[in-house]
């Protein structure tokens, strides 16, 4: 078996089994990878739906390595096409399960506040919001 | 429903600040990673927390 078919064509698969787990699961909708500065100017990169790609593509890669020489072609990239798609479900579904709950959180802390534009004779009271630690904990216990 | 309506704060923003506002919420609800939800959400909570509010409508003297 030369290269291509042992590393590059199940890395291959793997991809564009992350690209199915996008129009799968995501509905089709991708975001680019993007560098997100916050206040203080420190940088973050975000990784957007390439990180489902790249997932796939270790994954496609990896479910295939012990068995690669034993099984014919079509059936490591059967193999590797399905890791792509699924891998990345398996391996993000935590990460996602704790953003959604977070977001929910937060979203929920702000719905109880009704934004309108002032009008005359205002207060000048200041609310109390909780911090970020705070509604973090409180999802914890809850 | 109508309880829940009468729990909620009104805060009064400046147009700048309500824009600001709403863009953040839009952001916050699109966000896709813990650092940008947690980045919206402080932005929310220090222009809520700058702002003047009435409690269930009513204005404080």
């Amino acid at each position: 078996m030369s290269l291509i078919e042992v590393i590059l064509l199940p890395m291959l698969m793997g991809g564009i089994g992350g690209l199915g787990h996008i129009l799968i699961f995501k509905n089709g909708h991708f975001t680019f990878p993007r560098k997100f500065v916050d206040d203080q100017g420190e940088k973050h990169y975000l990784f957007g739906s390439t990180k489902d790609i790249i997932i796939g593509v270790l994954a496609g890669y990896l479910s295939v390595l012990p068995v690669i020489e034993t099984i014919p072609m079509w059936y490591a990239i059967y193999i590797s096409l399905l890791s792509g798609i699924g891998g990345s479900s398996v391996i993000t579904r935590k990460i996602e399960q704790n953003l959604a709950t977070t977001k929910a959180s937060y979203i929920q802390e702000l719905s109880q506040y009704q934004l309108e534009l002032t009008s005359k004779g205002g207060s000048s009271n200041h609310n109390e919001v909780k911090p970020v630690g705070k509604v973090e904990e409180k999802k914890n216990q809850g | 429903m109508a309880k829940w309506k009468k729990k909620r704060i009104k805060v009064e923003l400046p147009p700048e600040d309500y824009e600001k506002a709403n863009h953040y919420m839009k952001r916050l609800k699109e966000a896709e990673s813990v650092i940008e939800l947690n980045y919206y959400y402080k932005k929310m909570a220090q222009i809520i927390e700058s702002s003047t509010h009435f409690e269930d409508g009513s204005i404080e003297k």
